[in-house]
């Protein structure tokens, strides 16, 4: 229902962190402040402790 | 191949109906640890959400719920999203876009999210919720637009100041003692 079912490779981390910055840059451009900004660095920070593997 | 930092930990996420696998399981608040304990597998049984268990080296280090949920976004966070004070869907919107005139948006909740205790304070609590995010985003079926979390504020203890942390902003107005829905922008 919410696409976490379906089984995938594992999430290479990094990936993500890049489109992320990029969608951002993209999408929010002249509309983020530095919290927002703050936030996506941190989130792409996180996302790159990790890997997932699903079971 | 991307390069892959050696500190990086693996974790396992499975979904499960079966909230018996939790019985060893305490974050440290006594009401969610209740709640696990003793009323969230009628939840799952009645559909209400579904479950997933976090592992790491087998050992259930967390566990969330999610739910789609109708979010309330009141009339002056809606005003703040168009003046561009709060993040705001990234689509085509005219400020009088018949999107805004709707009270309800369709969204992903997560109901209950909670770390074990001896594993707290190590970013996996934020790590899931980026991790849902980005699931969300890759999924084409998802047309939703925000992720939704009714933070948790009971007995002295606010999830809020996490949640914020986590880039997540206040859907509605924020009164004392009172849990608090907050969203976060789904970017695609």
């Amino acid at each position: 229902m919410l696409g976490i079912d379906s089984k995938e490779l594992p999430v290479v981390k990094g990936r993500y962190a890049t489109n992320a910055r990029k969608a951002v840059k993209r999408a929010h451009t002249g509309q983020l402040n530095a919290s927002d900004k703050k936030t996506m660095t941190r989130s792409a920070k996180i996302l790159e402790e990790f890997v997932v593997v699903k079971e | 191949m991307e390069k892959q930092n050696l500190n990086t930990r693996k974790l396992t996420i499975e979904k499960t109906k079966d909230s018996s696998l939790l019985s060893d399981f305490s974050c440290g608040i006594e009401s969610i640890d209740d709640f696990i304990h003793s009323e969230l597998q009628s939840y799952v049984d009645m559909g209400n959400c579904q479950l997933f268990l976090v592992r790491e080296n087998s050992v259930i280090v967390a566990m969330y719920c999610l739910d789609n949920l109708n979010l309330y976004i009141s009339e002056m966070t809606k005003s703040k999203m168009r003046e561009g004070a709060k993040p705001m869907p990234q689509k085509d919107l005219d400020p009088d876009d018949f999107y805004w005139l709707k009270p309800f948006f369709d969204s992903v909740e997560i109901t209950y999210l909670a770390v074990d205790k001896s594993k707290q304070h190590n970013h996996i609590g934020s790590f899931i919720i980026e991790y849902i995010l980005k699931e969300i985003a890759a999924d084409n079926n998802n047309i939703c637009d925000f992720v939704a979390v009714r933070a948790l504020k009971c007995n002295g203890y606010s999830a809020i100041p996490f949640y914020k942390k986590c880039g997540f902003y206040a859907a509605e107005e924020e009164q004392a003692e009172r849990n608090l829905f907050m969203y976060r922008v789904v970017i695609r």
